[in-house]
C-alpha cells in the first residue's frame, strides 16, 4: 500500500493517478452511453428537449469555469484580492436573471436552435450570417486555447509531452460530444460539477484552516504592507495600476459582458433551449447563478490563503497548483486535480457542440438554403453536425500549438470576447424590447459597433487601466444603441407581420400571438 | 497593422479623449460610496423588477403552485447571498 501511495510524476501519488485516469475513462463511457438516445438533430443539438432545471444550471457553471478560471482567476487573488470575484459574483445573479426572465422565454418560445437564427429571424440573413461567423470562429478560438491549456496542465501535473496530452484530451471529449450530443455534454457536467465542488471545497477548506481561520487570514494578508491593503476591497477604485476599476466592473462587467455571456453565448443558451419546459429554462439559469456563488469560495479563497501560505511567487497563476500541493494529501489531491482536469473537460466538450451547432444551421443551412430553396432535413443535420465536430476538434488541436506565441491567453481571449459582446447584446436587447427597431438599424448597430470596439481598443490612453476590456465593452454597447436606434427611426419600420411574437411587450400581454407562438414550435 | 493603428490613434483619438476624459475623472472622483451604492442598486434592482412581472409570466408550466415553486422567490433566494458579500467587502469611506 506504500508504494501505492509513492510520489510519481508532479509530486502525484499512484492512488491520485488511478483517481484522474478512472474519472476521464468514467466520463467518456457515460458520455458515449447517451449516444443511444440520439436518434435526430433535435437529439443531437438540444438534448430532445427534455433537461430538468437542475442539470441546466449545473452545466451552465460548469461550462462557465473553465480550468483556465481556476489557474487565473486564482492567480488574480493572489496579486490583486477578493476583487478578482467579482467576475463570478457581479458577473453572474443580475445578468442571469435578466436572461431567465426576458431572453429564455423569447428564445423557447419561438422554437429556435441557436442566437443567430432568432437574429435572422427578428433582423434579417446579414445579421444572422454576421453574427454566426464571428462566434462560430470565436468557439473555435477558444476551443484551441482550451486544448493548449490543458496539454499544458497534463505536462505539469504529468509530465506528458504536448501532442500526448492533446491527443487524449481530442479523443476523449470528441468521442462523447459525437455520439451524445448535447445530452453527453450535460450529463457529463452533472458529474464534472460534483467533482469540482467536491475538490474545490476541500482545497479552500484546508486552505483557510491551514491560515488559522477568516480572520486570522485578514489580519495576516493586511499586515504585509501597503500593497495587501485593497485585498479585501470588492470594488477598487479608478486607477492606471488596478485591472478592475469599480465603474468597469459594475458598468461593463455586471451589466453588458455579463447580460451579453448570458443572454446571447450559444454556449450558455444552448443547454436551455433543451430545457423540458420554460419553467426548467427560467430555474436552470436561477439555479446556476446561485451555484455561481460558491465559485470563488473554490477558486478566490485559495488564492488568497496563498498570500500567506506560499508567499513572494512570481507568478500568481502558479498559486493554486502550489497550494493542491501543499495541502491536500493522497487520494484528495488527485481528485482536486480530477477537478481541474473535470473543468477542461467541460469548457472543452461545450465550445465543441455550440461550434458545430452555429456552423450547421446557422452558415451550412443558410448556405443550402441558398443553394437548394430550403433548408437541410434532421437527418441530413444530425450528419453535418457529427462531421463538423470531427473536423473542429481535430482543426482546434493542430491550431493550438500556435497560441504558444501570444503573451498572455487569458487576456488575449478577453479582449476578443469585449470587442463583440457589446454590440451584439445592444441589437439583442434592442430587438426584443422595442417593436420599431428595424432589419437596417440591427445591421448597423452590429457592424459600426463592431468598428467601434476596434478603435476604442487601439487608441491608447483612453481609460484608466492597462487592458481596457471591461471599458471597451461598455462604450461599444452604448454607441451601438445609438446606432442601431437612430438608423432604425431614419429607415421605414419592419412590417408588423415580420415582428409579430418577437418583441418583450406582445409576448407578455397578447393571447393571440401566444398561441400563434405555441403553435410555430410545435 | 501598426500603421492602421497609428492612423486610428491620429483620427479618433483627440475626439475619443475630449469625451471620455471627464467621464473617467467623474467616475474616479466618485468612487466612495457611489461604487458600492452602484452595485447595490444592480441587485436590487433586478429584485424589483421580476416582482413586477405578471405572475403567471415568471411561473409558467411550474410543475407545482406554491411557494417554492415560485421563480420570484427563487430570484429573491439566490441574489440574496451576493448582496451579502458585496456589503461585507464593501469600501465606505
Amino acid at each position: 500500500m506504500s508504494g501505492f501511495n509513492q510520489a510519481t510524476v508532479g509530486g502525484l501519488s499512484y492512488i491520485d493517478l488511478f483517481i484522474i485516469f478512472s474519472y476521464v475513462v468514467g466520463v467518456v463511457l457515460i458520455g458515449v452511453y447517451y449516444g443511444k438516445y440520439i436518434k435526430s438533430a433535435s437529439d443531437f443539438f438540444l438534448a430532445g428537449r427534455a433537461l430538468p432545471f437542475w442539470a441546466i444550471g449545473m452545466s451552465i457553471v460548469v461550462s462557465d469555469i473553465g480550468g483556465t478560471d481556476f489557474l487565473y482567476v486564482g492567480g488574480a487573488s493572489y496579486t490583486y484580492g477578493i476583487s478578482a470575484a467579482n467576475f463570478d459574483w457581479m458577473g453572474s445573479m443580475p445578468a442571469m436573471i435578466i436572461a431567465a426572465f426576458i431572453f429564455m422565454p423569447y428564445y423557447w418560445r419561438a422554437g429556435v436552435y441557436t442566437v443567430p437564427e432568432f437574429l435572422g429571424r427578428r433582423y434579417n440573413a446579414a445579421v444572422q450570417v454576421i453574427h454566426a461567423s464571428i462566434w462560430g470562429s470565436i468557439t473555435l478560438v477558444g476551443l484551441a486555447i482550451i486544448f493548449f491549456g490543458t496539454a499544458k496542465f497534463l505536462n505539469i501535473i504529468l509530465g506528458w509531452n504536448y501532442w500526448l496530452g492533446v491527443s487524449v484530451t481530442v479523443v476523449a471529449v470528441g468521442l462523447y460530444t459525437f455520439s451524445g450530443g448535447l445530452t453527453a455534454v450535460v450529463m457529463t457536467d452533472v458529474i464534472q460539477m460534483i467533482i469540482m465542488f467536491v475538490g474545490g471545497l476541500s482545497l479552500s477548506a484546508l486552505s483557510l484552516w491551514e491560515v488559522g481561520g477568516w480572520h486570522a487570514l485578514k489580519d495576516k494578508v493586511l499586515a504585509m504592507g501597503p500593497q495587501y491593503a485593497d485585498h479585501f476591497t470588492i470594488l477598487r477604485p479608478m486607477s492606471a495600476d488596478n485591472p478592475y476599476p469599480w465603474a468597469g466592473i459594475v458598468f461593463g462587467l455586471g451589466i453588458v459582458l455579463a447580460m451579453a455571456y448570458f443572454s446571447g453565448n450559444q454556449a450558455i443558451v444552448q443547454r436551455v433551449f433543451g430545457a423540458r419546459s420554460e419553467w426548467d429554462a427560467k430555474g436552470g439559469m436561477l439555479f446556476g447563478g446561485l451555484l455561481k456563488f460558491f465559485v470563488p469560495l473554490m477558486v478566490a479563497l485559495p488564492g488568497l490563503c496563498a498570500v500567506v501560505l506560499v508567499p513572494g511567487m512570481e507568478k500568481g497563476d502558479n498559486a493554486v497548483p502550489a497550494m493542491i500541493r501543499l495541502l491536500l494529501p493522497a487520494g484528495i489531491r488527485g481528485l482536486t486535480f480530477s477537478a481541474l482536469v473535470a473543468s477542461f473537460l467541460s469548457s472543452a466538450d461545450t465550445s465543441l457542440s455550440a461550434a458545430s451547432t452555429i456552423w450547421t444551421t446557422d452558415l451550412y443551412g443558410r448556405l443550402h438554403q441558398l443553394i437548394k430553396g430550403r433548408y437541410p432535413g434532421e437527418k441530413h443535420n444530425l450528419y453535418v453536425g457529427r462531421t463538423f465536430t470531427v473536423i473542429f476538434v481535430i482543426g482546434a488541436a493542430l491550431a493550438s500549438k500556435q497560441l504558444e506565441e501570444q503573451k498572455s491567453i487569458y487576456n488575449f481571449m478577453q479582449s476578443l470576447f469585449s470587442m463583440i459582446q457589446g454590440p451584439i447584446f445592444a441589437i439583442l436587447l434592442l430587438g426584443i424590447m422595442w417593436k420599431r427597431i428595424n432589419q437596417w438599424g440591427g445591421l448597423a448597430g452590429l457592424v459600426l459597433g463592431l468598428t467601434c470596439s476596434y478603435v476604442l481598443f487601439h487608441v491608447d490612453g483612453l481609460f484608466p487601466a492597462e487592458d481596457p476590456f471591461l471599458f471597451v465593452a461598455w462604450w461599444s454597447f452604448v454607441f451601438s444603441l445609438a446606432v442601431t436606434v437612430v438608423v432604425s427611426l431614419l429607415t421605414p419600420a419592419d412590417p408588423e407581420e415580420k415582428t409579430r411574437g418577437m418583441v418583450f411587450g406582445q409576448v407578455m400581454r397578447d393571447g393571440k400571438i401566444q398561441r400563434v407562438l405555441a403553435q410555430r414550435v410545435e | 497593422m501598426a500603421n492602421a493603428s497609428n492612423i486610428v490613434t491620429t483620427v479618433f483619438g483627440p475626439p475619443l479623449k475630449a469625451v471620455l476624459e471627464p467621464v473617467n475623472h467623474f467616475l474616479a472622483v466618485h468612487y466612495l460610496p457611489w461604487s458600492t451604492l452602484c452595485a447595490m442598486a444592480l441587485f436590487a434592482g433586478a429584485v424589483v423588477w421580476v416582482w413586477t412581472l405578471k405572475k403567471e409570466y415568471v411561473n409558467v408550466d411550474a410543475p407545482r403552485q406554491g411557494f417554492w415553486f415560485d421563480l420570484r422567490v427563487w430570484t429573491v433566494l439566490c441574489l440574496l447571498p451576493h448582496v451579502v458579500v458585496y456589503l461585507y467587502f464593501a469600501k465606505w469611506s
